[in-house]
């Protein structure tokens, strides 16, 4: 084992392993990862109130199925991404307790593209029911 | 402030979901009372993590929150999931 993975607080019970290996990190970066997991669970639930919307919202626009379709990506997509933000919260917590590189969002590019398809569809079928 | 603002989008999240009642039924209440109870919890805790958030900057050392960020993450992932069954359901 390497000397940074040595646990040097008490174990906290029932937490992950990875939170009670190496040292605490300062509590400003704690807290900053925390705040940081919280804006993204705030852009999951815009997600999921965006596949709300789309559901309720766009009947003038889409037919049945293309709505529960669209509205179901979006509401998974939220759920995953509220998962990930977990993932990613543990491995930052670990990275800064281990004194290693914060590891790389994975998940940003992934977003970017969906946000600009979904974008563009929405704009593509409003430009198709009402004319340009 | 953070806690905050995240559990005022959970209930807004909730108060959309209502707007579903009309075509899909009852069934939209399971969401609607995971989110409310979500956003309820976060403003119950708050004076509780505050406390212990500024203690913990004075004598600098935070224990992070691992199950405040379980539950958020299990809540938003139970909204994902109930809200399509509740959207296939009607």
């Amino acid at each position: 084992m390497e000397s940074g993975e040595q646990p040097t607080t008490p174990p906290r019970k029932r937490v992950p392993r990875a939170l009670h290996l190496g040292e605490d990190p300062d509590p400003r970066f704690t807290l900053a990862n925390e705040r940081t997991f919280l804006a993204w669970i705030r852009t999951s639930l815009a997600l999921l109130a965006g596949g709300i919307a789309v559901e309720a919202f766009t009947h003038e626009i889409f037919d049945d199925t293309a709505r529960k379709v669209l509205g179901t990506l979006l509401l998974i997509l939220g759920g995953l991404l509220a998962a990930s933000a977990a993932g990613r919260w543990l491995r930052v917590e670990a990275a800064m307790r281990q004194k290693r590189s914060l590891p790389i969002p994975i998940w940003i590019p992934l977003i970017a593209l969906i946000c600009a398809v979904a974008a563009i569809t929405v704009l593509v079928a409003i430009w198709v029911t009402n004319g340009f | 402030m953070s806690w905050g603002r995240t559990g005022l989008a959970t209930s807004v999240v909730a108060l959309l979901l209502i707007r579903w009642y009309p075509s899909v039924g009852g069934i939209v209440f399971v969401p609607v009372i995971i989110a409310l109870l979500g956003a309820g919890l976060i403003q119950v805790s708050q004076r509780r993590r505050y406390t212990v958030q500024a203690a913990g900057i004075a004598n600098e050392n935070v224990a992070s929150d691992f199950w405040a960020v379980f539950w958020m993450t299990v809540m938003a992932v139970l909204i994902a999931t109930t809200g399509v069954i509740a959207m296939w359901a009607a």
